[in-house]
């Protein structure tokens, strides 16, 4: 470990406007005190080495004002903006002077050359505003504000201007008349600004044209503190404050802590007038231009492992080789260590106290060295174990001597265990030993053939984890369970396999074995990394469901807050007490190396711990690795089209939702906390609600990648987390939403079901259609193929009838019998025929209302009585008569029954008249047949008038059938049935 | 009038044809000689000196009854056609007097009563049922120019109330035989008005 030391001459010209300061850096210093100085310059990206200007924007984004352009930088890269006489939009010039932020957070740039540009960040292009006077003094603008009536005031060397946008120009204000160097303004109520002009404060009323001086208290920026009077450098910063001396020297505080001196000879003590040029940036961090180097931050580390420690200065200032292989402290808080060049004591105050001497030859490699009970230190050496006496001082080392089967088993001794009853265990490259006190010599322990014995013989770590339960760590033969016969001095050991059956003793090489306050018992191998013993399935898992996340573990420890430490060939881990979350540290600056000895761990009784390893030891305190620091709360600062070449930011500000198009639904979310210090330790962690359900960890990259969205709500959720492993509460978020294409919207699902729907009940009317097509069809064809049969039918009774008739005309003087067969053959054939007939009428839905009845029954009466003595009319039919409706049985039965009165008048009754009449009345139909005969007597034995019929067919229909006949009075039928119309539409038309 | 009545026959079936002209043969007032199987063949052979009723079927083989009409009506407009039919089919009970038939009859009807439907068609007269009135009522309904005289509207509005020929006479004081000739003139315009209509369909239909 070497020191750096630079020194740079001190310039002791600079102008009045310049900002010029020097230090000196002294790197080691700088590092001692815990901090740390980044540099940045045209080789990182900055425009322009000169940097006049600095300011850190509302979002935390740093700001640059350079000789040759406005920088931004947000802790990876700078973006840089420079002036093109042909883009109007650009910035107004490149020599800049100062830099501003207005209420909205819009960067102003003022131009050396006079006037300033505005950056609106959306659009990101400039508007420039200029002088109205043409007067050289007013074109540097020193200060500017915006005031609370939304006003924009400038000051320059000439005065106070105001700044009108549309005009894009500022002009100066006569009234009052005013002239001088604005360096503030401010305001104090409404229409009065304060002003602060060549060191002098006054008030001006702009409205009223007042103007007034006033005295102002300026708030004392020298403090003073153990009787140096000091300077505070900018504002304090959340907590954080630097200051520089009379002499120049820097100085750092955090909130009430001690202050700490961080250079000497910063700021060369010529006057620091323009504060501009430092900045306390709100991590803490001090900003500085360096004069013609560019830019530097200084801040406080983090935490501090504690390197700067007076071991390893003792170590390096000695010359001694700072390899660190035992360190021990004992009760009197002495510290020991063992290092590759011999045992040394350190004393409380961690001030060297001695080298010990072990042997002369000097070349013994100490592995362990540990305090028993009684306060006596125990060194395993690859030369034997030694025991300095507490009280007398005088070392004794054992060694195994042949013949003595109670010596020490090897000189290899490898490490050293005080258990539970002061019994001191000593594991040795060749076997298990356990020192006997009363007689100081030891009991071997080997490897035997029962399963019960150890697994080896190169043991390396004993750990008692309860009454009788001991565990063996060995070198290549993995972790066995041990318990004790204390009478028999007999060991039982059962092996513990590895979890995934490997063979459980084959290459796992035990480093360190470790109880922590939980009692979980944890394993660090070689190879293996850290292992956790599961007692209860009896093997070694992985902690971390099943990956080995830290290769090589070579000591664990545990601090006061429950955290594990540990320590491995590739730097420190820590991992928080009860969590999975494991925070590496690797910085090679803040360690002694990446590597870490085994056996070179402590923990000191106050709670510090040692880390000890090939360059010298860290000595921390656990508990103050801590964050001082908040981090900038993460930002999504863009959402790209995914592919595209020439991708636009598709985020605009200030809106709640974003809303993508479908065809946009592969996207690419930027983000960035603003962080200036261990960039690269930051972890981001995001999750896009809607999609995934889990938290996606990145380091390096700032860009979430999501494609091909389906359509829908989502939420993109960001945090992030400091090297600390402590999340920045602020999330940021971001509302997607994907309009799904036309045909997936709900709009066009409610569109398209009902287009189905419309389309179903389309096709079910139209096979409802096609069926009753087909019925109606099929009708037809039953229709036709019984007039057909009726046709036919029909035919057929014609003929026999006419054979009849043939024969009769032929034979006119036939018997009396043949004569009424033949005419009981045309009677039938005649009833057939016209029953048939009567069929068809029935049949025939046009048929099915009273007025085709009583046309029927009218036409067949006319017919009937055509060429007959009897006057035959019919009356009471008229059109409303069609409004009533019968069905076929009514149909039928009526028509038969009065076709059958009919021949019974024609027949019996001899009348001159004959009367059909019809007529409704509240709802009954009433038919009345009556003729002027000689009428008949009723009874029973009248069964040749078919009346018996008529009445079972009134009967049938639950119609009232009243026969009226007395002899020489005539004959009335009336036939009465309820008829379901509602016949107060029209009234009876009685003819 | 004192001579017989000339009857043809035009029918497809043997039998019916045969046996009917036998009966009203034995009809004094009627002979009947001329007998056809065909309209073609009838037409051919029948000229208005030879015959003065033509019973004429309605399903016969090639020219249909009811086609035959007008070809009938047209070599012999003097004669009178009663249609013969099994069953008595509105449909074509009106297209029949439309085309120019007097009378309609079916088959079944005893030899009487076609005797004397043939008398009174020759005599001028002409059946119609109430059925038969309101299809003719409605498709005069249906011209834009409906010719009936006053007179033979009142008849035909009478007939469609159900009234009797005789009912009729009574209702309007006219005699019966006036109502009948009322009716002939009727079916005279309905022949005229189908006929017209027919050419001008017709015509329609060339034109399209």
């Amino acid at each position: 470990m070497g020191f750096l030391l630079k020194f740079s001459k001190m310039v002791t010209a600079f102008s009045r406007a310049s900002m010029l300061f020097l230090f000196t850096i002294l790197f080691s210093f700088v590092k001692g005190q815990g901090f740390k100085i980044e540099e940045w310059s045209l080789k990182d990206g900055l425009s322009n080495n000169v940097v006049k200007d600095i300011h850190q924007d509302k979002n935390g984004l740093m700001w640059f004002a350079t000789e040759h352009g406005l920088n931004s930088f947000d802790g990876h890269k700078f973006e840089v903006f420079r002036s093109n006489p042909f883009d109007k939009k650009a910035i107004g010039a490149n020599f800049l002077t100062s830099i501003f932020e207005d209420p909205d957070g819009n960067i102003w740039a003022a131009l050396s050359v006079g006037g300033v540009s505005k950056l609106d960040q959306k659009s990101k292009s400039f508007i420039t505003y200029k002088s109205k006077s043409k007067n050289p003094k007013n074109r540097e603008i020193k200060s500017m504000f915006w005031d609370r009536e939304g006003n924009i005031w400038l000051g320059t060397d000439l005065g106070l201007n105001f700044l009108d946008l549309k005009s894009r120009q500022y002009h100066l204000i006569n009234k009052p008349f005013f002239r001088g160097t604005i360096q503030e303004i401010g305001q104090t109520k409404k229409d009065i600004l304060s002003l602060k002009c060549d060191q002098r404060n006054y008030q001006l009323n702009w409205k009223t044209k007042e103007i007034k001086e006033v005295e102002k208290k300026n708030v004392p920026v020298i403090n003073s503190f153990q009787g140096i009077s000091l300077r505070r450098l900018d504002r304090e910063n959340q907590g954080h404050s630097w200051y520089v001396d009379q002499e120049g020297s820097l100085y750092y505080q955090f909130r009430q802590d001690s202050l700490q001196k961080v250079l000497d000879h910063f700021i060369s003590p010529i006057k620091q007038q323009n504060i501009e040029n430092y900045l306390v940036d709100c991590s803490g961090g001090l900003w500085l231009s360096k004069h013609g180097e560019g830019l530097c931050r200084i801040h406080p580390k983090i935490y501090d492992l504690g390197l700067f420690n007076p071991v390893n200065q003792f170590f390096a200032s000695s010359n001694i080789n700072a390899f660190i292989t035992a360190i021990c402290e004992d009760s009197q808080q002495n510290l020991w260590i063992g290092t590759a060049k011999g045992l040394y004591l350190f004393d409380s105050t961690l001030h060297i106290s001695k080298k010990i001497n072990l042997d002369f030859l000097n070349a013994i490699y100490i592995l362990e060295i540990i305090e028993d009970g009684g306060g006596d230190i125990w060194i395993a050496t690859n030369r034997g174990l030694f025991k300095i006496n507490s009280k007398t001082k005088i070392k004794q080392q054992y060694l195994p001597e042949s013949g003595n089967r109670n010596s020490l088993s090897s000189q290899f001794v490898r490490g050293l265990y005080e258990d539970w009853e002061g019994r001191l265990w000593v594991a040795t490259g060749s076997g298990l030993n356990l020192y006997q006190e009363k007689t100081d010599n030891f009991i071997r322990f080997y490897k035997q053939d029962h399963p019960n014995s150890l697994n080896g013989n190169d043991v390396r770590k004993i750990l008692q984890t309860s009454e009788n339960e001991y565990w063996i760590g060995y070198v290549r033969n993995g972790i066995s369970s041990m318990q004790f016969n204390s009478q028999a001095n007999s060991i039982k050991c059962q092996s513990y396999p590895l979890e995934n059956g490997l063979p459980p003793r084959a290459l796992v090489t035990v480093n360190d074995l470790f109880l922590d306050r939980k009692k979980n018992l944890w394993v660090g191998t070689y190879s293996k990394g850290l292992l956790i013993i599961d007692t209860i399935e009896e093997k070694l898992k992985f902690p971390f469901s099943g990956k080995n996340l830290i290769p090589n573990v070579s000591g664990i420890m545990e601090d006061k807050g429950g955290n594990l430490w540990l320590g491995s060939n590739n730097g420190i881990y820590k991992i928080k007490g009860g969590t999975k979350e494991i925070l590496y540290f690797g910085d090679p600056e803040e360690l002694q190396s990446r590597q870490f000895n085994i056996g070179a761990f402590e923990k000191k009784q106050s709670g510090h711990l040692i880390f000890g390893g090939i360059n010298g030891i860290n000595l921390f305190d656990p508990s103050s690795v801590k964050l001082q620091v908040e981090l900038n709360p993460p930002r999504i600062t863009a959402v790209y089209p995914f592919g595209e070449i020439t991708p636009s930011n598709l985020l605009r500000d200030h809106e709640e939702i974003l809303n993508l198009d479908y065809k946009e639904n592969s996207i690419s979310i930027h983000f960035i906390s603003y962080n200036y210090q261990n960039n690269k330790s930051l972890k981001y962690s995001y999750k896009l609600e809607g999609m995934f359900e889990d938290w996606i960890e990145v380091e390096d990259q700032l860009a979430a990648t999501f494609t091909n969205l389906p359509g829908g709500n989502y939420r993109f959720i960001l945090k992030a987390r400091d090297q600390l492993g402590n999340w920045n509460p602020n999330i940021a978020e971001l509302k997607i939403m994907v309009r799904p294409p036309f045909y997936k919207t709900a709009f066009f699902y409610v569109l398209a079901s009902l287009m189905l729907l419309f389309l179903g009940l389309l096709v079910y009317r139209l096979r409802w259609y096609l069926k009753l097509k087909q019925l109606k069809n099929i009708e037809k064809i039953r229709e036709r193929a019984a007039a057909d049969f009726h046709d036919e039918l029909g035919h057929r009774l014609t003929k026999i009838s006419l054979f009849a008739e043939t024969l009769f005309s032929m034979n006119p003087n036939m018997e009396q019998s043949s004569f009424v067969y033949l005419s009981k053959i045309k009677d039938n054939t005649a009833e057939l025929y016209h029953s048939m007939k009567d069929f068809i009428w029935a049949m025939n839905p046009r048929n099915d209302n009273l007025l085709e009845l009583a046309i029927l029954l009218k036409d067949f009466g006319d017919e009937l009585f055509s060429n007959t003595e009897i006057s035959f009319k019919a009356i009471g039919i008229h059109e409303g008569l069609s409004d009533i409706k019968l069905n076929m049985d009514w149909k039928r039965n009526i028509v038969l029954l009065f076709k059958e009165a009919a021949h019974n008048a024609l027949k019996h009754s001899q009348c001159k008249e004959l009367i059909l009449s019809f007529s409704t009345f509240n709802g009954l139909l009433n038919i009345l047949l009556k003729d002027d005969g000689k009428g008949f007597l009723h009874n029973p034995g009248n069964r040749g008038y078919g009346l018996i019929n008529m009445r079972e067919r009134a009967k049938r229909l639950n119609a009232e059938l009243i026969i009226q006949s007395a002899p020489e009075q005539g004959t009335e039928i009336s036939f009465s049935i309820q008829i379901n119309q509602n016949i107060n539409k029209w009234g009876s038309k009685l003819g | 009038m004192g001579e017989q009545i000339r009857v043809a026959i035009v029918e497809d079936d043997l039998e019916i044809r045969t046996h009917l002209a036998m009966l009203l043969e034995n009809e004094p007032e009627i002979t009947c000689k001329n007998l056809f199987h065909t309209v073609k063949t009838a037409l051919a052979s029948l000229n208005p000196d030879t015959v003065d009723v033509i019973l004429l079927d309605i399903s016969l083989p090639g020219t249909s009854g009811i086609e035959g009409i007008p070809l009938f009506r047209e070599k012999l407009p003097d004669t009178e056609i009663i249609m013969l039919t099994i069953h008595q089919q509105d449909q074509f009970v009106f297209e029949a007097l439309c085309a120019g038939a007097s009378g309609f009859l079916t088959k079944f009807t005893p030899s009487n009563r076609i005797i004397s439907a043939i008398k009174e068609v020759h005599n001028g007269g002409a059946p119609m049922s109430t059925k038969i009135a309101r299809m003719v009522v409605s498709s005069f309904r249906k011209r834009t120019n409906p010719n009936l005289s006053k007179r033979e509207k009142e008849v035909l509005n009478e007939l469609c109330d159900g009234k009797s020929y005789k009912m009729v006479a009574d209702a309007l004081n006219i005699s019966r035989d006036t109502v009948r000739s009322h009716i002939r003139n009727i079916y005279k315009k309905l022949e005229v008005n189908s006929k017209s209509e027919a050419v001008a369909k017709a015509l329609k239909n060339r034109l399209v």
